[in-house]
This record gives C-alpha cells, sequence and structure tokens, in this order.
C-alpha cells in the first residue's frame, strides 16, 4: 500500500514538473531544423508567437508560413551561405510571457534580430526588452497605431510589416458610407490594443464620413457568448457591424448573430480574419455577403507584391499538410522570414543588431503581402497593400484595393 | 422591454450551462473535499470527444453525447484512482494543486491530439432563430437547455433514489459514519468524481455545436464553475442550479446593460457580495448537506 502510494506521488510529480514547464515563464523551445545542405553554423534569430492559449492557431499558423519562408530561404543557399534558424518561444499572446520570451531569446539563445509577437498588447510590452538591450524587432501581425508612433518604449527598434488600424481605416474609408452604405454602425471587437485600437480608427473614418457610431462593445478574447451584445446592437438600430478580432471568435460571433436572425452588414477587419477560416467554423452560408478588410488573398496571385511566389506559396502550403484555415494568417512568418534574411545580407552578413536595426531600413521585398519597404518618415512602417474582400457563395472576391491594383 | 426579455431569455439558456457545471464541482468538493481545477478541461474533452464521434465519425449527436460522458467519466474515475486517491490524506492543497497540474496536462495533451486549431462541430439541429412573437430561440438551445435540466433532474433522482445516490449523500455528510456504517468510501469518490467529470463532459458536449471546440476551452469556464459552486453553497445542489441561472442572467443583463468588458467580472463581484451578506451561500449550510 504504500509502494502504491510512493508511486502514485511520484507519478502525480512527474505529471505536474512536466506541466509546470509547459504552462510557465519557461516556454517550449522549438528549433526548426536548418537545412543540411547548407555548410556552416546556422544563423539564428528569434520568434515569439502564440503557441499555447486562446489564439494558439494563429500562431501556429504564422509559424508555418515561417517554416516555409525559412525552407524557401534555405533551399536558394541560405543566408550569406550559412542556413537561418528560428528559436521559436511561446508568448501565448501573454503581453508577460512575450516579454519573457524576449528576454530569454536575447540573454539565453543570443539572438541578433526577433520577429513577434502577434497580438499588439504583447508586442508593446515586448519593445521595451528588445530596446534595453539594443535587439531590432520586426512586427509581422500586430496594427496597434502605438508600436510605430514615436515616443513608444522601443520604438527605435522596431520595424512594422503589418499595415496599422489606421492605414486599414483610412484605406476603407472612401468605401464604408458611400459604397457600403454604414450609415449607423455598431462595432464589436476583441478588448486588447489591437480592437480597441482598430474601433478608435474606424469609429473616427465613419463619423469622417457622415456616418455615426451608435454601440462599442469590447469582448475578452475568450469570451464565447455574445448573445448579450448582439442583442443590444439588433436594438440599437445599427445597420452595420465592424468586428476587429480573431477568426475563431468572428465565427462565433455570426453563428450566434445568425441565431437572432440579425441582418446588419458585417465588416470584418485586422488581417487576422481570414474568410476561409471563418466559413470552416461557422458555416459559407452565415459568411455569405459578408466584408473582410485583408492584406492577403491567398487566391488571388496576381494582388501579390510578387505573384509568382504568391501561387508558389500556395502550392508549397497545401504540399506541406497544412490546414487551409491557416492560409490567410500564415503569409505573415513568410514575409517576416525574408524581411530579416535580407536584412543580414544588407548588413554585409554582420550580425550586429545596431548596424541590423540600420539595415532594415534598406529592405525592399516583393512578398505576399505587397512591396515591404520600411519608411522611416512613417515611423519604421511598411505600407503593405489593403483590400476590401466580399464572400459570396464561398468564394472571395477583392471589390477594392489600396494601393488600386492596376489592370493589365 | 423586449431586449429585457431577450437579455433574461439568453441568461437562462447559458445559466443552465453554469448549473449542470457547478452540481458536478459541488459534488466532488462535498463528497471529496478536493478544489479541482481540471473541471473545466472535463468540459472541454467532453467537448473534443463529440467533434470526434458526432463530427468525424458521423455518429448521431445524442449517442455522441453519451459516448463522451462514458469516456471522460472513466477519465474521472481513473484519476481518481491513481492521482487523487493516493494523496488522500494530504492537506487539501496537495489534491488541489494534483488538479491545477491535471488540468494544464490535460489542456497540452489536447493540444497534441487535436491541435491548436479551433474545430467546428457542425449542428445536429438548427441554428437558425425562431421568432416566438418579439423573442428569438433556437432549437439548438432549446435542446440545450431541455437537455441541461433533464440531466440534472437525473442526477437528483439518482442521489435520493439510488443506493449508491444514498451512499454518496451519506460520505458527504460524514465520510467516517458512513464508512462504519458499511459505505465502501473509496468506491464513492471514484464514483462522485466520475460522475462530476462526466457532467461537466455533457456540458461541454452541448455547447460544442454553438461555440467552437479548442484545447484552452475550458480554463474560464473552471472560474464560472467555482462561482456558481460559491455563490450557490458548498455542496447545495438546489444551490448550484440557482447559482447557475443567477450568474447566466446576471452575466447576460451586464453585457447588454453596463459593459461588455464587465463580463466577466460579473461572476466574482456576485460572489463578493454573496460571501459579505451570506457567507455560507445562497442556499448553503453551516455544515455540509446534500439536499
Amino acid at each position: 500500500m504504500i509502494q502504491t502510494q510512493k508511486l502514485a506521488r511520484g507519478l502525480s510529480a512527474v505529471v505536474l514538473a512536466t506541466l509546470m514547464a509547459t504552462c510557465t515563464g519557461s516556454p517550449t523551445v522549438d528549433r526548426t531544423d536548418a537545412s543540411d545542405a547548407l555548410d556552416g553554423d546556422p544563423i539564428l534569430f528569434g520568434v515569439i508567437a502564440p503557441l499555447t492559449g486562446p489564439v494558439a492557431d494563429a500562431g501556429a499558423y504564422v509559424v508555418s508560413g515561417l517554416t516555409i519562408g525559412v525552407g524557401k530561404i534555405n533551399a536558394q543557399g541560405g543566408v550569406c551561405g550559412r542556413p537561418l534558424e528560428p528559436i521559436i518561444l511561446d508568448g501565448m499572446n501573454d503581453p508577460q510571457e512575450s516579454a519573457n520570451a524576449a528576454e530569454n531569446l536575447i540573454t539565453r539563445e543570443q539572438v541578433p534580430i526577433i520577429m513577434g509577437a502577434w497580438g499588439s498588447s504583447s508586442t508593446l510590452a515586448v519593445m521595451p526588452v528588445v530596446a534595453r538591450h539594443g535587439i531590432p524587432l520586426v512586427v509581422e501581425t500586430s496594427s496597434s497605431d502605438k508600436i510605430t508612433t514615436p515616443g513608444t518604449p522601443g520604438f527605435d527598434w522596431v520595424h512594422r510589416i503589418s499595415p496599422t488600424s489606421a492605414m486599414e481605416a483610412e484605406a476603407m474609408k472612401p468605401y464604408l458610407v458611400d459604397e457600403l452604405g454604414m450609415q449607423r454602425v455598431a462595432i464589436l471587437s476583441v478588448n486588447n490594443d489591437w480592437g480597441r485600437g482598430a474601433g478608435a480608427t474606424f469609429r473616427q473614418a465613419i463619423e469622417e464620413q457622415g456616418g455615426q457610431i451608435v454601440r462599442e462593445d469590447y469582448i475578452d478574447q475568450t469570451v464565447t457568448d455574445v448573445l448579450p451584445q448582439l442583442t443590444q446592437i439588433n436594438g440599437s438600430g445599427a445597420d452595420a457591424i465592424v468586428m476587429t478580432t480573431g477568426a475563431a471568435q468572428i465565427a462565433t460571433i455570426l453563428k450566434q448573430y445568425t441565431e437572432l436572425g440579425m441582418d446588419q452588414l458585417i465588416l470584418t477587419t485586422g488581417g487576422s480574419n481570414y474568410p476561409v477560416a471563418i466559413m470552416q467554423l461557422a458555416s459559407p452560408e452565415m459568411v455569405n455577403g459578408t466584408y473582410h478588410v485583408m492584406f492577403y488573398v491567398p487566391t488571388e496571385h496576381a494582388l501579390a507584391g510578387d505573384p509568382a511566389m504568391s501561387e508558389w506559396y500556395y502550392d508549397t502550403y497545401a504540399e506541406n499538410g497544412y490546414p487551409e484555415v491557416g492560409l490567410g494568417e500564415s503569409y505573415r512568418g513568410f514575409d517576416a522570414a525574408h524581411v530579416i534574411a535580407q536584412a543580414i545580407e544588407l548588413n554585409d552578413c554582420s550580425l550586429d543588431p545596431e548596424s541590423l536595426n540600420q539595415a532594415l531600413t534598406r529592405v525592399e521585398f516583393a512578398g505576399l503581402s505587397g512591396l515591404v519597404r520600411f519608411s522611416e518618415a512613417h515611423g519604421h512602417q511598411s505600407r503593405p497593400n489593403v483590400y476590401l474582400v466580399r464572400v459570396d457563395n464561398g468564394e472571395l472576391a477583392a471589390v477594392a484595393a489600396d494601393p488600386p491594383v492596376e489592370q493589365p | 422591454m423586449v431586449e429585457l426579455v431577450q437579455h433574461l431569455l439568453n441568461g437562462f439558456l447559458i445559466g443552465g450551462i453554469y448549473a449542470l457545471m457547478g452540481i458536478g464541482l459541488t459534488l466532488i468538493f462535498g463528497v471529496m473535499n478536493v478544489v479541482n481545477f481540471a473541471h473545466g478541461q472535463f468540459y472541454m474533452l467532453g467537448a473534443f470527444v463529440v467533434y470526434t464521434v458526432f463530427t468525424l465519425a458521423g455518429v448521431p449527436y445524442l449517442l455522441a453525447l453519451v459516448v463522451a460522458a462514458m469516456a471522460v467519466g472513466l477519465l474521472g474515475v481513473i484519476t481518481e484512482r491513481l492521482l487523487l486517491r493516493p494523496i488522500r490524506d494530504q492537506p487539501p492543497d496537495v489534491p488541489m494543486l494534483a488538479t491545477i497540474g491535471l488540468s494544464i496536462f490535460l489542456a497540452n495533451m489536447a493540444l497534441i491530439i487535436w491541435d491548436p486549431t479551433p474545430k467546428d462541430t457542425g449542428l445536429p439541429f438548427p441554428l437558425v432563430g425562431v421568432k416566438v412573437g418579439p423573442l428569438t430561440l433556437t432549437p439548438m438551445r432549446l435542446f440545450v437547455l431541455v437537455a441541461a435540466f433533464v440531466i440534472i433532474a437525473g442526477s437528483h433522482l439518482f442521489l435520493q433514489r439510488s443506493r449508491m445516490g444514498k451512499a454518496i449523500r451519506a460520505t458527504f455528510q460524514d465520510r467516517e459514519a458512513a464508512a462504519l456504517m458499511g459505505v465502501d468510501v473509496d468506491v464513492v469518490n471514484m464514483v462522485t468524481f466520475g460522475w462530476g467529470a462526466a457532467m461537466a463532459a455533457l456540458a461541454g458536449g452541448l455547447l460544442a455545436p454553438i461555440f467552437q471546440v479548442f484545447p484552452t476551452m475550458g480554463a474560464i469556464v473552471t472560474a464560472k464553475s467555482f462561482a456558481v459552486v460559491i455563490v450557490g453553497g458548498l455542496g447545495s445542489f438546489p444551490g448550484a442550479i440557482l447559482a447557475g441561472l443567477l450568474l447566466g442572467i446576471a452575466e447576460s443583463l451586464g453585457a447588454g446593460y453596463v459593459s461588455s468588458g464587465y463580463r466577466d467580472a460579473i461572476a466574482f463581484i456576485l460572489i463578493i457580495v454573496v460571501l459579505v451578506v451570506r457567507p455560507t451561500g445562497l442556499l448553503g449550510h453551516e455544515t455540509h448537506k446534500l439536499a
């Protein structure tokens, strides 16, 4: 009996120790294999992505694109003849965990550059850490205006590929009221820097065009029951709803929107709103007729910065068996890997962080999300393409683009 | 006025599930004196079993619910036998820590088995709303509510009428006296933990078609379940039902009329108010009594 108890106690301790290691301040380190064909020590770079937690799916998608990108770079000779190798830490989309991950990547792994940290709140938490150590940060997803606003701690070390919420709203401004007829608008977004930032910029854009915001709701990213908010929106006389959150939460909202028999126009923003993912999690019928602001439309290769590469990426993604629902998010990792690789080459293969930070300003990469080029005048911010996409019978159709796409 | 009634209806629907979760947790605490932090993960596993059996294997939804309850209930039984029984005589924080570890283990196992991508189970009943006067109700939500109360009523009958139910109640009131009267306390513990886990799994399986299924879905549910148990009164079966409904309605009204941002805070505000006004909970007793 005593032996059984000891055994069980030991078993419990092992289970506990294993589990604590997976959830606390010691995030999982994932080193993807660098190409065996290349000689020399791999060039390491850090990645902070949410691999667990409510948006773990989005983090996994970004990493899948990153993996394809790194694989392509290494297959083409690597960076300065050396293989590129990401060290991926789980930031859980939690500011504290992401900051811890940055600290670990810099002090323990000694990476010269970092990509991350998906959510705006997490990225804002990472920025003071990279600034303290003098390590450049390439932001692939976050859209809060604060990140590239001079004066924000860490601003000097940040270069952002993803557009700001203000860029989205500005690009969509001509369409919101005049084309889509959004006169009385409700905002229903995730309650963090991303959702609130987007809410504020879209409010401004709609009001400047003569529209009116009739209600604003901000929900936690873990919330699944939104019937109370939708009931209020339905009773507010809103004719449209602007949503900024991840695809999974949008799908949940659309299910309950259907339950209530609502008919308001739906516009989703933020770039983590891939309609194919929403359709798979809700249904094509529920998504029919909705509008989505996107930065990469996987099926519209002509819209990408490099159409041939977009086509290659689309096929490679499928060949690797990655889920189709992640395609619309995965491109971020692909573009970011290429930006980092090009910056190192432009820096004469030096991994000195300070000069690498300068080299980022000279990067020009025709990626999946358009031409990536960081403008010093606009706060180290690239200006990717922004598309307004409508879903009709399960098909995505770009109805507007910024910058406008030249017709052949 | 229509909105108010719709909010009450919405709150009542989600409150039924909270009640189901709370009953399982209150039973486990009352009988075993274990604060089960893995309750939300049993809920998550129930949803994943329904996804696997109903959506992937094409088994009818009702049967999938039964499979979920049995599979997760069995996991609960195994957990009690291998993890909790050996540390039963330790201070209360030891089993509490063990269930915290178990919750993380189960969430990460789900992450490995089903990957982090949220899953849609598909719909066994139509989700399109039916207008009842100015109100909207869906067959799916109606089914969830009816099923929740059938399960609760069945559990109540089991506790009151069956031999095992009586043994559980006896153990709940006085473990040593029950043991002296010939009740096999080990079996009672095993059945209680398995039963509580099965009820959580049923709640997860019932809500899976309405929401999405993903490995981390259980965390917030555990917190809500604790709120239900504390507000209702530790060990009170009707208290858990009342508190579940109260929490569902309070959340619905709070999110609708106060602020969406405070929705999850409402549960904890309720706890504070109840603990100040009535420390034993709404229907709790000074001494444990499974009523």
